[in-house]
């Protein structure tokens, strides 16, 4: 019986063994001088926030004898190569909770019979990547005509906050989604999220595929396409990242038409990996209040009079029925009038919950 | 009410490296010398030095104190972290503690124990930080109020370019040809930069103010020992060791001082002090941590030579330092590295070709020969690396007073000499042994190397290092209430809990709140227990497996491989929370208010507490007879209506 704050987080970042030949991956390794380049595991999530390694090296201590051959003292180049960030494609929704990428969870998202959701705050990055609710078999976000739409954009509700690039919470979501989204007892609910899709298209033929995040962690050769786990295709450029628009050259004042950093130049990819940075990992972050209990009575008393249900609101509505009843023990007429005028509500005091 | 708060921060508490060189204390050290000399039991075999590796072991990580990758531990009854106790003051209602409560007294004076009478811990590392579990009593009602924990995700540290070794080098000077006449007064240490250019007062290290000297506590007076080569494996070394030439006032050996000339004839060793207890590392640590005789003997399978612990407990204070007197000739690495005589024909400090005739004959320590000044005296150099672990780490210094000679009637004259600290990359040096008076030119050799050996001490790597700090924890934050955790995924499963990036601390510039705040709060019930659980995912043992992996002869590594350390005095983690406390009466209305359904904190409670006071009565009973009053009132005035309008009529009333 509780009013309890949750919150979800979603981040794009795995971690890889660079001794697991996975049997279906997005990236095949290149060996080059004596060490593997990361890989992804056999699919490019987790369940559950992974644990990142501070050894840089993504062949683990399988021998840790004197016989083993010592890693290579630079450090700083290959800090990261234990540490992937899957690619995504661009303008394809990914599920926060197990669309198949970064974090997940192992079932959907599930309200109880004696339970309630509400969801009253999105927030994601990178500031191009967008979140939509779905309940059930309904989109939350719409375009005015109705039509299909990325839903709440990053530029909008950044996270986290403050962040590298200073881009805030706009003021009409400063206090979250207002009204908030309610997830009614026995309903399945979850959050997309999707990445800028500058030219959203799969070209095989021409070998190109447009990445709205992630970062290339192998030789840009035998590429392997979701869905396709045939022979190794030899694709001269496969990974082309999407560069425009992009919010990392404006963050750094660049233009738009060029590359805006050197790791998303495809030539440059696979060495580089050192550069990455968190505000290269893309997150969503939702919160919401989980009613269960006595208050999911109170909460679903506050919907069928009509009251906004929010953690301030059914506090509020607990307090107004505290005062309602000490007033009403010492003058009982007036009581009924000021919840009518405050609530509409015609019952009696003595039908309150 | 009380609003309280709790700030809890873990981070690396001692100087971690690899060392590349023998260091010359590597023999007795810890306990197991202290009872080396007739009276206080069997003197115990020192680990055998012969076969000598460099096993380049990974000095000063503590695996315990860095928590397990993906597990939840207790902020308050883990072993990680502190919460910045400290011991309670005159206003404490503990019992008083016994003995020395001051904040010196846990470092320092080895005699000094300290102890309280409560078993209330004081120290802040030390296993657990608070002394009971958080029970809330029968006359307390707590309210959580908000948490936030150090941000970011990758485990990139910074990484900043810097050198890895200082040089210290003094020399001492003794009266006759027998070292140990003389005495150490005080070993004194402490990091300061001196500025030649006057501009900040000091201009040599005797213009250090006393306050920042620090005494070195040395551990029962270990003897430096220097290597006699005619060792054999079965012979006693502690007979085949030259040993140093002093001894310190207070050790437990030379109780029986000033017995006359040389106290060596009378079969007390001369001892030179090598092992410091440093002013952030207890004795405890040393006695936990330092190398053990290993078991079965000292087969030389079982060496380990580099093994040993200088591990502390975490002081925010005061850095802890690797000191070493290294034997840099005798490291089985090759050229560069080592000691190397120089020509002093160029301004730089070049290496020579050890062939070189003019490189002449050198040493730690050597007779000066009777000439000059020095006619009678020994003059004794040494050598010795310390640790950089810091960026801002001070330039280290080292004071030693010492009794030139020292006898029955006590000591002359207490000299007093000052270590010079080379720092920087590259060679350091010119290092000008006392033996230049020595018949050590070659007289062929150009005038302007005549003056003897001069040489240099030249480190791995040019004596590059990287420091790496502010790795980050990836660290999420779960409350824990009774054995319930607070925090579960949308799939109703465990959850670890708020991540730093959602809630941080501390709070970064910017407009705008963090994203999450615990609203509603959670409130503990009397006789409920919580706990903040903290949940690190970036796994920082990994990175000692990987700097062993490189540096590590035993796993394929090479100490001189290593260019990157973890640095010192850094914050790897930091979570705060706070709280309200309602005790007494005020906890007596937060039960009202939950039993109202109404949300419990100050505001709240404040409104009740008004709500009361408008009763205009503090009996329980005397809201209710004011409802009754009002009641019997209302009753009475109706009745008074009544009759009013039966005779005036209710228009009249009306109007």
């Amino acid at each position: 019986m509780a009013v309890r704050r949750q919150a979800y987080e979603w981040r794009n970042v795995i971690p890889v063994d660079g001794n697991t030949y996975p049997s279906f991956v997005y990236a095949i390794p290149a060996q080059t001088a004596g060490y593997f380049k990361a890989t992804y595991p056999d699919l490019p999530y987790v369940i559950g926030h992974p644990v990142l390694n501070c050894n840089p090296y993504a062949t683990p201590l399988a021998n840790p004898t004197y016989t083993s051959t010592a890693p290579s003292n630079d450090y700083v180049e290959r800090r990261n190569d234990s540490i992937a960030v899957p690619l995504i494609a661009g303008g394809m929704p990914i599920g926060l909770f197990t669309g198949g990428h970064g974090n997940n969870i192992k079932t959907s998202a599930h309200v109880l019979d004696n339970q309630m959701v509400i969801i009253d705050s999105l927030s994601c990055w990178p500031p191009d990547a967008n979140l939509n609710i779905f309940v059930d078999e309904h989109y939350y976000y719409d375009a005015p005509d109705f039509s299909a739409i990325n839903g709440l954009s990053g530029y909008t509700v950044p996270f986290p906050e403050p962040n590298y690039a200073n881009i805030f919470t706009v003021e009409s979501f400063k206090k979250g989604i207002d009204p908030p989204i309610y997830i009614m007892p026995g309903s399945t609910w979850g959050v997309f999220i999707s990445f800028s899709a500058f030219g959203n298209f799969i070209n095989q033929a021409e070998g190109f595929i447009f990445y709205g995040t992630g970062k290339q962690t192998r030789a840009a050769q035998n590429v392997r396409l979701p869905g396709i786990p045939s022979a190794p295709l030899n694709l001269p450029l496969p990974y082309v990242r999407n560069r425009k628009p992009t919010w990392e050259g404006k963050a750094e004042g660049q233009s738009p038409d060029s590359p805006p950093n050197p790791w998303n130049s495809p030539s440059q990819l696979a060495d580089i990996k050192s550069a990455l940075q968190d505000k290269d990992i893309a997150r969503a972050f939702v919160k919401y209040l989980l009613i269960d209990g006595a208050d999911f009575l109170v909460a679903k008393k506050m919907m069928d009079i009509g009251l906004p249900i929010t953690e301030e609101g059914i506090q509020r509505f607990k307090q107004d029925l505290t005062r309602w009843q000490v007033r009403a023990d010492v003058h009982e007429g007036n009581i009924d009038e000021e919840l009518i005028r405050e609530t509409g509500m015609t019952t009696r005091r003595s039908a309150l919950p | 009410m009380r609003h309280l708060s709790y700030f809890w921060r873990m981070g690396p508490d001692t100087a971690m490296f690899q060392l590349p060189f023998f260091y010359t204390g590597k023999w007795l050290r810890g306990p197991d010398a202290y009872s080396m000399s007739t009276g206080q039991g069997t003197p115990p075999a020192p680990i055998y030095p012969i076969n000598q590796n460099i096993l380049g072991n990974l000095i000063g990580w503590d695996y315990r104190a860095w928590p397990e990758p993906r597990k939840p531990f207790s902020l308050f009854t883990s072993r990680f972290g502190t919460a910045g106790k400290r011991p309670r003051g005159v206003f404490s209602y503990l019992t008083d503690g016994l003995g020395d409560e001051s904040a010196d007294s846990f470092y320092g004076n080895l005699k000094t124990v300290y102890t309280q009478g409560s078993n209330i811990p004081i120290t802040d590392w030390s296993n657990k930080q608070i002394s009971q579990p958080n029970l809330v009593k029968a006359d307390q009602f707590v309210v959580f109020n908000n948490f936030g924990s150090t941000p970011g995700i990758l485990p990139n540290p910074n990484l900043e370019d810097t050198f890895a070794f200082y040089t210290l080098v003094f020399e001492l000077r003794v009266a006759g040809a027998f070292p140990d006449l003389a005495k150490i007064k005080s070993i004194d240490f402490c990091e300061a930069t001196v500025d030649p250019t006057g501009q900040s007062g000091v201009l040599t290290p005797a213009d250090i103010p006393e306050s920042l000297w620090k005494p070195l506590q040395v551990p029962f007076g270990y003897p430096l020992v220097k290597q006699d080569s005619s060792i054999t494996f079965n012979s006693d070394p502690l007979l085949a060791f030259e040993r140093g030439c002093f001894a310190l006032d207070d050790d437990p050996r030379v109780v029986q001082d000033g017995l006359g000339f040389p106290n060596a004839i009378y079969g007390f060793n001369a001892l030179l002090a090598n092992a410091f207890l440093y002013p952030a590392n207890s004795f405890n640590n040393i006695k936990e941590t330092a190398q053990r005789i290993p078991e079965g003997g000292f087969n030389a399978g079982q060496i380990r030579v580099d093994e040993m612990g200088f591990l502390g407990d975490l002081d925010y204070s005061q850095g802890i330092v690797g000191m070493f007197a290294p034997e840099l000739l005798s490291a089985n690495l090759g050229p560069p590295f080592g000691t190397y005589p120089r020509t002093v024909t160029a301004p730089g400090y070049q290496p020579v070709n050890p062939s070189d005739p003019n490189m002449g004959d050198y040493g730690s320590g050597e007779y000066t020969d009777f000439i000059n000044e020095d006619s009678g005296y020994t003059k004794i150099m040494q050598v010795l690396s310390l640790v950089r672990y810091s960026l801002t780490q001070g330039t280290p210094q080292l004071r030693i007073r010492y009794y030139d000679s020292f006898g029955k009637s006590g000591g002359g004259a207490v000299q007093t000499t000052y270590a010079q600290t080379f720092s920087g990359v590259g060679p350091h040096g010119p290092i000008t042994p006392p033996n230049r008076y020595a018949n050590n030119l070659n007289p062929n050799a150009p005038l302007e190397v005549q003056e003897g050996p001069i040489f240099e001490v030249v480190y791995p790597n040019n004596n590059e290092i990287k420091l790496a700090r502010n790795f980050k924890p990836n660290g999420f934050v779960n409350i824990t209430v009774n054995d319930t955790r607070y925090y579960q995924n949308p799939d109703m499963t465990q959850s670890l809990g708020i991540s730093g990036d959602a809630a941080p601390f501390p709070i970064q510039p910017g407009i705008a709140v963090p994203q999450y705040q615990l609203r509603p709060n959670i409130y503990i019930l009397p006789g409920q227990s919580y706990d903040v659980e903290y949940t690190v995912n970036t796994d920082m043992p990994a990175f000692a497996d990987y700097l062993t992996r490189v540096g590590n002869v035993n796993f394929g590594g090479d100490p001189v491989n290593v260019t990157v350390r973890p640095a010192f005095g850094w914050d790897f983690a930091q979570v705060f929370f706070d709280y309200w406390i309602f005790e007494g009466a005020e906890a007596l209305i937060c039960q009202k208010l939950l039993k109202l359904g109404i949300d419990v904190h100050p505001d709240s409670v404040d409104w009740y507490k008004q709500m009361i006071l408008n009763m205009e009565g503090l009996q329980p009973d005397t809201y209710e007879r004011y409802l009754i009053l009002m009641k019997e009132w209302k009753q009475r005035q109706e009745r008074l209506d009544t009759a009013y309008h039966r005779k005036r009529g209710i228009r009249a009333r009306n109007r």
